[in-house]
């Protein structure tokens, strides 16, 4: 499940308390997802403000919580495997999932928010 | 934040509207618009209007991808699960458990009540009325008919081409003229409630006697088909008792037509579909401990008959041919407790009980039996010359008929105490006896017999009674014909007189 430990940007952003609350009823809503994908919750929350939405967005990563990576859009509307952390490092030609290329600007990059790993540090084995 | 500056939303709304306005080429003027914000430092808003354009242009109605092909990538990292939404996960998933098992419960528990009542509004249960057919009273011998599963004590013995009923034949029968016939029924349905088994074996039993049969006859007979076997069957052990042995001598014969006393393999299938009790009861799976018991009763019950007990007899006949595409009742599942060989006809399970007219082969068959075993009741308690020779001119063995009226004149005679036997006769008695101990081990096969004496030459025919078991047969009086005869195939005892 995708962290949902929102409290801290809410605290922060009163006025975004009601779109972060939506966020995190959708996030536990959707346990089995691992990633935020503003395509989708667009769709899911067709009531509340874009700007704000993209606003909380950017603001979990600010916060730390979630880290964003740009992915491709495939002609067949799904997403291509790489993913970019700048969209001007997108390669003129990319490979679909059957190694299909096609020009990414014939299609569309895509933000996608996935949660920032804990680095949890093991004991060396002896 | 951003949010709160209304320059950095005029900053990404208005590169939003270059970005449509762009046509085909949006990607490109985004990325344009992307480096632009980035060279300028305005690096939060151009996060933002990357983020701000997908979520614009899905509400614009632009195609979104499936949640699968997300979660199918390769990509993407599965985040740890924090204990808290585990914990609610799992409440969750209980309490959805908790309901679907009180439904599952409720429907397992409605579902029969449901199906009963449905079924019994479709399929109505006739209660019969068992009755006598045509004129009765006048004989001291009484043949019962009893259905089986799905039939009625009418229809089941009635064929549909000719129309002719069994019991009615008999009824007409010259022949069997001796006998009343009675045609016993039961409820059961194709696909709604009905008796067990158990409960109608109980109802007939009561119905014999309160009717008075046992004490209004001299001998009861039954042609059972199918189920009506199974009944039958518990109906006689549940008299095989020392208070009621009495009432079990009145029975005579059995004859048993496709009964499946090992049961039936289509009685698995329409259990599952009907409500009638009495397919369970013929499973021979699940019903195996009470076929079993009946048919071990029944055998201990004809295993402890003895020379002055000798009844019931029993014969036993089976279908050869398949019912539509099913054997219901074939030879393996037939009880081989049976006094003559079992029989195979070729009908199916449903036409070996509608015999066309009086030559009908399962006709004859069983007429012969009713009366072989009538003679055989007859001849051993009080030989009757009338009835002997009335039952052998409806044989046309006219021949026979004067032989045995002689020779019972003499066994009559030499029953008395004051007539001492010759010495030839004792010589015969005791190669009567030789004879019978040879064929100890032999199958019974009193059909064969008869048809062996027909080809012996009948000047020299004698009487040959069975003291011992009251069989009246004929046979030859030459010695050397006793051995013959025996080793043909008869385990009863054969005295000459």
């Amino acid at each position: 499940m995708l962290p949902t430990n929102f409290d801290t940007l809410a605290s922060d952003n009163s006025d975004l308390k009601p779109v972060i609350g939506r966020l995190k009823d959708w996030v536990i809503g959707h346990s089995d997802w691992s990633v935020l994908d503003p395509r989708v919750l667009a769709r899911d929350l067709r009531d509340v403000d874009p700007y704000l939405l993209a606003t909380v967005l950017v603001g979990l990563v600010k916060i730390g919580l979630y880290r964003r990576v740009y992915m491709v859009e495939t002609p067949s509307g799904v997403l291509a495997e790489d993913e970019y952390d700048d969209p001007r490092k997108v390669p003129e030609r990319v490979a679909d999932s059957f190694f299909n290329y096609f020009d990414p600007m014939e299609t569309d990059i895509v933000p996608v928010y996935k949660p920032v790993k804990s680095e949890k540090k093991w004991p060396n084995p002896v | 934040m951003t949010s709160n500056s209304d320059n950095a939303r005029k900053i990404v709304l208005d590169a939003d509207a270059r970005i449509n306005a762009a046509g085909g080429d949006r990607t490109k003027v985004k990325l344009e618009i992307y480096n632009e914000l980035r060279s300028r430092g305005f690096d939060e808003e151009a996060d933002l209007l990357m983020t701000y354009d997908a979520v614009t242009r899905t509400n614009a109605n632009q195609p979104t991808p499936a949640p699968q092909d997300i979660q199918a990538s390769s990509v993407v990292a599965v985040p740890p699960v924090s204990k808290h939404s585990v914990f609610q996960n799992r409440k969750v998933s209980i309490i959805t458990a908790i309901v679907l098992a009180f439904v599952v419960a409720l429907g397992i528990r409605i579902t029969p009540l449901a199906r009963t009542l449905i079924v019994n509004r479709v399929s109505r249960v006739v209660v019969p009325e068992s009755h006598f057919v045509d004129e009765h009273g006048r004989n001291k011998k009484l043949i019962i008919f009893v259905h089986g599963v799905m039939g009625d004590m009418d229809n089941t013995w009635v064929n549909t081409e000719t129309h002719a009923s069994w019991p009615r034949m008999i009824n007409g029968d010259d022949g069997l003229s001796q006998f009343d016939v009675y045609v016993y029924g039961y409820a059961s349905p194709a696909m709604g409630d009905a008796s067990s088994i158990e409960k109608i074996s109980v109802r007939f039993l009561q119905q014999l006697k309160d009717l008075g049969f046992f004490q209004n006859y001299d001998e009861l007979d039954f042609i059972t088909h199918s189920m009506g076997g199974i009944i039958t069957k518990r109906v006689l052990n549940m008299i095989n008792n020392p208070s009621e042995s009495y009432l079990l001598q009145k029975v005579h014969k059995v004859i048993y037509i496709s009964v499946p006393s090992n049961g039936a393999d289509v009685a698995v299938v329409q259990s599952w579909l009907s409500q009638n009790p009495q397919f369970r009861g013929m499973d021979p799976k699940n019903a195996s401990d009470f076929l079993q018991n009946v048919e071990g009763d029944w055998a201990n019950m004809l295993r402890h008959r003895t020379a002055s007990s000798p009844f019931p007899k029993t014969y036993s006949a089976y279908e050869t041919l398949p019912t539509g595409p099913i054997m219901v009742v074939p030879e393996l599942y037939t009880s081989e407790l049976s006094d003559e060989r079992v029989i195979g006809f070729d009908y199916n399970h449903i036409d070996i009980v509608k015999p066309k007219n009086r030559d009908a082969e399962v006709y004859r068959w069983t007429k012969a039996r009713l009366l072989e075993t009538t003679l055989v009741s007859d001849g051993g308690k009080e030989p009757d010359n009338e009835k002997l020779s009335a039952q052998l001119e409806l044989q046309g063995d006219e021949d026979a008929v004067e032989a045995i009226q002689a020779e019972l004149r003499l066994v009559e005679r030499k029953q008395s105490p004051s007539k001492p036997r010759d010495s030839l006769r004792d010589k015969k008695w005791r190669d009567a006896d030789n004879a019978w101990t040879n064929a100890k081990s032999l199958t019974m096969n009193s059909e064969r017999i008869r048809r062996l004496l027909d080809k012996l030459d009948r000047t020299k025919r004698k009487t040959c009674i069975d003291t011992h078991a009251g069989v009246a047969i004929f046979c030859e009086a030459n010695p050397s014909d006793f051995d013959e005869l025996t080793r043909n195939g008869t385990n009863r005892r054969v005295g000459m007189k």
